[in-house]
């Protein structure tokens, strides 16, 4: 099966007063079509740098990608002057879910036009190729129906007077809906969405997870969705990846990743979860800094497992069935009582 | 952060200009081919252009400009110094203690500083400087009376956001003197946008200063003050070109300096409005 | 409803900073060492005709009480005469108006024309060399005394090439007056080398006061645009793939322009101040002018109502700015 995102050994960092600040190390990670991927790591450990980088949104002055490959729905994103693929990929074949759904709209625009102008350049209906903004008054009807169609799909009530309202009339619920509404509308097949729950209270995040969830699977889009959420990762994903400081550190599929975890980052962060007849358990020490990051594994300092290899030698990611695990020590047994999470 | 500011080629250039007029001020008398021209007249070397012996041409009294030009920096600086103190010192207190207390008092005290405000400076200080006379001190006076509701406003605004963090709650509940509070406390954290504001206010201060002079409202005539100069020189253009362009062009290469200065000051002080890219 | 919120929130402050205003001036007037009244009664008038003269202008009376009859009086339109020119000040300065608001609209067009472009050229090409440039450029402008940049156009264009006139604000017969305004009047006429006059007279003026102004707006326009261009809706904007064209010049600039509007104000006050000063040195025979001959002249009179006007015309501004903001920015219309 072909994948529709594959990030092969990517390393990349910002060019920083301080010097390089190497914030992804030979990452790797993969999306196959229809399924639903969580990147799960603590803030500050790139997950947000990956999803820039996939989209090719990072401020090119300052980032400088030293290796790797980005390939999205065939279209290499890092063929430099290749802007007019990426271009083409972005917003159509994959499409993309804001952090924060508050600051992410123009204040200044009602909702109908920043959705229509998003129609006019990235409309399924939309001859491929087409190279003018020519917008036919027969394609903005269509366009228009599938618009409202969509809205009424993410339970926006009245979608043609939400359609004439501004931004700031909107609950931060609302406003998600329409941007999972305007993630789905161009057609595409990866959704990236970035901690798309964040910035919501709690009470209306399970209720947008699930009808993201919904609507993907409905559509057979697959979905990138990145978090530093473990419960939000077991809701709706079917694969999960962690990443440590910029370093993969264990892709696995959910039942595995949940009920064996390998990597003993991975173990830790679910050992952290406050659970039932078990007093939550810390990682001792901080995550370092991309600009003086540890040789070898990062982990390696607050790792128990740790060995003089983790210190000299970065582990590759290896193991079978669609679990792999980048650790020399890996964890083999099975963790207790947390797959009922 | 002195490393920031230095790398700032602006900034820098701004700190130059300011260091070489400190140096002019200081050693204008050394420097002066004709230090006694600022008081004395050669008639008959009147209106002569510029030559190697007299770099900027002569006046209309034969006083070598650039001689006079020397010493109009001490007037220059040594009044946007006091008028911008004063301002400062006028000024910084009142928006403290408007932003520290939250009663009609101080509602009293911005109220007035708008009023300040509602015309243009330019138009006040004229006025007060006709109204006292034409003297240095009075420009200095009518500089600092139109000048600080700007650091009044500054300051108020800034003590009011400052009033409600931890740290100054937190002072307080421990039974600090609002006195105390104010200067150790507030004061401190507030500086830079003072700092900020202090530089580029002594630009438009001596902008100000010399529309005055050039309006007649500064020192009398033998006075080398350079906006006066320029006025003086009006009625022998175009024939003596040269007679406006040495002050002229003092008046801007000072102003400039402390506008890049406080642009540089601005960018390296407030990290809101900080030049160069960020991430995540 | 939001206008008429803006309207009566604006009032409210209004009348008591205009009063403020006016009891400086009025104290200003009063610690003045120049007698009015002699003032007034000429340089030959005995003293028993200065004391008449003091009698009947008021002088005589406590000052709290001038204060009030003079308040009283301007709340009846009525500004007093102007000392020097024996006129009504009311009319001294409406037959004035119509120069400085000519002169301050052109400069404001020119400002704009030339500011927003450039601001966003900066903006979008930050820390190129044009950037650089005009960083240059616009500090510069600002540091520039008016008066000097004024006497350097003269020199260079009216004196030494002789292609722009040196003063004034038409040469000969003016054009019969409808609206007060020089170029439209002439237009009205219809004789083309009024018109072609009209036109020189304003040239060096109106540059000399839109210097200061289009530098402002370069720099705000310049970090308007840098603002927008960094918010997390240009951001998605970008990821979504809508056009770099539309992102810019549709939502980037409506962002910056809006802030740039919230500064329209302060721009306004830099044109009227620099009005005073360039309406002086290019004889423009507007109210700037009008105010410094009458400052010079002690003509207490005049200098209040000069400075009633202005503050007057600050407030208005203001609260156009206001209305405008409320008209182009959604979020101020609650």
């Amino acid at each position: 099966m072909t994948e529709i995102l594959s990030v092969e050994n990517l390393a990349l960092g910002f060019r920083t007063e301080g010097g390089l600040a190497r914030v992804l190390d030979m990452v790797n990670l993969s999306v196959r079509p229809g399924e639903i991927v969580g990147l799960v790591g603590e803030s500050g450990c790139g997950k947000t740098t990956l999803a820039r980088a996939i989209l090719g949104t990072l401020p090119p002055a300052i980032t400088r990608i030293s290796h790797g490959r980005i390939r999205l729905a065939g279209a290499d994103m890092l063929a430099g002057p290749g802007e007019a693929t990426a271009g083409a990929v972005r917003g159509r074949a994959v499409t993309f879910i804001p952090q924060d759904p508050f600051a992410s709209f123009n204040p200044l625009f009602r909702i109908g036009t920043q959705i229509m102008d998003l129609m006019r350049w990235k409309s399924p209906r939309r001859k491929p190729g087409a190279r003018t903004g020519l917008y036919s008054p027969r394609r903005r009807r269509a366009d228009r129906a599938a618009v409202i169609a969509m809205l009424d799909a993410v339970q926006l009530p009245q979608p043609e007077r939400l359609l004439r309202k501004y931004p700031h009339e909107l609950s931060g619920g609302q406003r998600q809906r329409v941007m999972i509404a305007m993630a789905l509308l161009p057609g595409p097949r990866l959704i990236i969405a970035d901690e798309p729950t964040t910035a919501l209270d709690v009470t209306v995040q399970a209720q947008i997870l699930a009808l993201l969830r919904r609507l993907a699977t409905e559509r057979g889009v697959a979905v990138l969705f990145t978090t530093h959420d473990l419960g939000a990762a077991w809701e709706i994903c079917d694969r999960v990846a962690v990443m440590y400081a910029g370093q993969t550190a264990e892709i696995a599929p959910r039942e595995s990743f949940f009920g064996a975890p390998r990597h003993p980052y991975t173990r830790l962060l679910l050992e952290s979860l406050p659970q039932e007849g078990r007093n939550p358990v810390g990682i001792p020490g901080t995550v370092p800094s991309p600009r003086a990051a540890p040789p070898g594994c990062r982990f390696h300092p607050r790792c128990p497992r740790a060995s003089e290899h983790c210190r000299s030698a970065r582990p590759a990611l290896a193991g079978g069935e669609g679990h792999v695990t980048a650790c020399h020590h890996p964890v083999m047994a099975p963790l207790e009582a947390v797959a009922d999470a | 952060m002195l490393r920031r500011l230095a790398r700032d080629r602006a900034a820098m250039l701004g700190a130059v200009l300011i260091g070489i007029l400190l140096l002019v001020a200081l050693l204008a008398p050394v420097l002066a081919p004709y230090p006694e021209d600022v008081w004395q007249f050669h008639t008959p070397r009147r209106l002569l252009p510029p030559a190697p012996d007299r770099l900027f041409g002569t006046d209309r009294m034969g006083s070598d400009v650039f001689s006079r030009i020397l010493f109009g920096a001490r007037i220059t600086l040594s009044l946007a110094v006091i008028a911008v103190g004063s301002a400062v010192l006028i000024g910084v207190p009142i928006g403290l203690v408007a932003g520290y207390y939250r009663n009609g008092f101080s509602e009293l005290l911005m109220r007035v500083s708008e009023i300040f405000l509602a015309v243009p400076q330019i138009v006040l200080a004229i006025a007060i400087a006709q109204t006292l006379g034409p003297s240095i001190q009075n420009v200095i006076l009518a500089l600092s009376i139109t000048y600080w509701p700007f650091w009044a406003r500054l300051v108020y605004a800034e003590t009011r956001s400052m009033r409600n963090e931890v740290f100054v709650e937190s002072a307080i509940a421990l039974g600090a003197s609002p006195w105390r509070v104010m200067v150790l406390h507030i004061l401190p954290n507030i500086a830079s946008p003072i700092i900020v504001r202090t530089s580029i206010g002594m630009g438009a201060t001596i902008l100000t200063a010399a529309t005055l002079g050039f309006l007649g409202l500064g020192a009398p005539p033998p006075t080398p003050e350079w906006g006066r100069m320029i006025a003086e020189s009006r009625e022998y253009l175009p024939e003596a070109w040269w007679y406006a362009l040495a002050p002229g062009l003092a008046i801007f290469l000072t102003v400039l300096g402390f506008n890049l200065l406080g642009d540089g000051l601005r960018d390296v002080l407030d990290p809101r409005t900080r030049r160069g890219g960020g991430n995540d | 409803m939001i206008w008429l919120d803006i309207l009566l929130k604006r009032l409210l402050w209004v009348v008591p900073t205009l009063l403020g205003l006016l009891a400086i001036v009025f104290v200003l007037s009063r610690v003045v060492p120049i007698d009015p009244a002699r003032l007034a009664a000429g340089d030959n008038a005995s003293p028993e005709q200065v004391e008449a003269v003091r009698h009947s202008l008021g002088f005589d009376r406590p000052l709290p009480a001038q204060f009030l009859r003079y308040v009283t009086d301007v709340a009846q339109g009525n500004f007093g005469t102007s000392l020097f020119t024996q006129r009504p000040i009311a009319e001294d300065l409406s037959g004035r108006l119509p120069a400085t608001l000519e002169l301050t609209f052109v400069a404001v067009i020119l400002a704009a024309l030339l500011g927003v472009p450039l601001g966003v050229v900066c903006g979008l090409h930050r820390n190129s060399w044009v950037d650089h440039l005009l960083r240059i450029v616009t500090v510069s402008g600002l540091a520039v005394a008016s008066f000097w940049f004024a006497m350097q156009l003269q020199f260079l264009f009216s004196m030494k090439l002789g292609w722009l006139p040196l003063s004034g604000r038409i040469d000969g017969f003016p054009p019969e007056e409808v609206t007060g305004l020089m170029i439209p009047d002439a237009l009205i006429e219809g004789d083309p080398e009024i018109i072609d006059s009209a036109i020189r007279h304003i040239i060096l003026p109106a540059l000399t006061l839109a210097l200061p102004a289009a530098a402002t707006v370069v720099r705000f326009t310049r970090n308007g645009v840098i603002g927008a261009l960094s918010s997390p809706s240009v951001a998605y904007q970008t990821a979504m793939g809508y056009p770099r064209r539309q992102v810019v010049w549709k939502y980037v600039l409506r962002m910056a322009i809006t802030a740039t509007v919230t500064q329209l104000g302060l721009i306004f006050g830099i044109l009227l101040a620099g009005a005073v000063v360039v309406e002086t040195v290019f004889d423009w025979p507007g109210i700037g002018a009008y105010a410094v001959r009458s400052i010079l002249q002690s003509d207490y009179n005049a200098i209040m109502g000069f400075t009633l006007w202005t503050g007057v015309m600050f407030v208005i501004v203001n609260l156009l700015v206001d209305l405008l903001q409320a008209a182009i920015d959604p979020r101020e219309a609650r």
